[in-house]
């Protein structure tokens, strides 16, 4: 007679060689310098800018590293795509069809228009004034009417 | 010297302050239940012991999490599940594990350590673990194998006590049905 748990134990006790190498695999992973009585990775020592950097490359690096490896690739693709353009801005100047003849003459045109309502207004030509004659004649003429 | 002898005894603190050999001791002890737990959820046996082994550097890194000493190993099955959901998830994004029903049942009587299988009833308490849908099988397998309360089956799996309840009543029912048919 056997408990479940026996059942289930010896069901999977062919596993244990390969456990064992998982269980030191995962030992030299989390204790990296276990043979000189190490500490554990979450207690790093050091100066306090690397145990900033580890902790970043512990919990942001290394559990999402194949969404950085693949945010490397598309840099990697984007760089060489724009290899043979040598890195340069396209002219788009450059490409563009001549402009055409009635737009031309029509810039022209408004060109010479503004030209002329900025140059400076000549003075007009003064209208003589008349200089009132001597009192004597004015009363000759009323009286010959 | 360290020495796993009880549950209790685990050297918890030891590792929490980091002593490689203690790690070594709470891994031995968990392996093999670990293995167990994992393989009749996924079926493979790589990727049962990937699971293991990213369960066991998790532990390691993140023993600052463990409120509890005395809670370790429920805590260590808690992310080892986790990882078995993530695995899930991966081959089946479209499909949750099912579930039929979650009635409230009066929990059974025996307890894991009170049911005893005739090596001739091996074969089938087997099958029978096979054809429970993982969630069930889940909750069986952490109250056969280590014996844990609903309290903890609840907090590794991430359900109400409620659903553990009526999930261990069905499958225990299911067994004692096994072993009263197949009685001499």
């Amino acid at each position: 007679m056997k408990t479940p748990r026996e059942i289930l134990l010896n069901r999977h006790r062919s596993a244990g060689p390969k456990l064992d190498a998982v269980r030191k695999t995962a030992l030299a992973t989390a204790f990296p310098r276990a043979g000189h009585n190490a500490e554990p990775t979450a207690q790093i020592s050091g100066p306090f800018a690397l145990r900033v950097a580890h902790v970043l490359w512990r919990e942001l690096i290394l559990p999402c590293r194949g969404i950085w490896a693949g945010l490397a690739a598309i840099w990697l693709v984007i760089l060489v795509l724009n290899l043979p353009s040598g890195g340069k801005p396209m002219r788009l100047a450059g490409s563009t069809s001549p402009p055409d003849q009635q737009v031309l003459a029509v810039l022209r045109e408004q060109r010479e228009m503004l030209t002329q309502f900025s140059e400076p207004i000549a003075p007009s030509p003064a209208i003589p004034t008349r200089t009132p004659g001597p009192r004597s004649e004015l009363l000759q003429t009323t009286t010959l009417v | 010297m360290l020495l796993v002898s009880e549950r209790e005894q685990l050297p918890v603190r030891e590792a929490r302050a980091g002593k490689p050999e203690a790690w070594d001791l709470l891994f031995k002890r968990y392996q093999l239940p670990l293995y167990a737990y994992v393989f009749e959820l996924v079926r493979q046996e790589q990727t049962s012991l990937d699971i293991v082994q990213e369960t066991f550097i998790n532990a390691a890194r993140h023993i600052g999490g463990l409120r509890d000493d005395d809670k370790f190993g429920s805590w260590l099955f808690g992310i080892a599940h986790q990882k078995c959901l993530q695995h899930w998830r991966k081959l089946h994004p479209e499909q949750v594990p099912i579930d039929p029903e979650d009635e409230d049942l009066p929990e059974l009587d025996a307890g894991p350590e009170e049911m005893l299988i005739r090596k001739e009833q091996e074969e089938e308490f087997m099958r029978l673990l096979d054809e429970l849908t993982p969630p069930h099988r889940a909750v069986v397998l952490l109250h056969f194998m280590e014996g844990f309360s609903l309290e903890e089956i609840a907090g590794i799996t991430g359900t109400q006590i409620g659903t553990v309840k009526s999930r261990l009543h069905y499958a225990k029912k299911a067994l004692k049905k096994l072993l009263v048919n197949n009685k001499p």
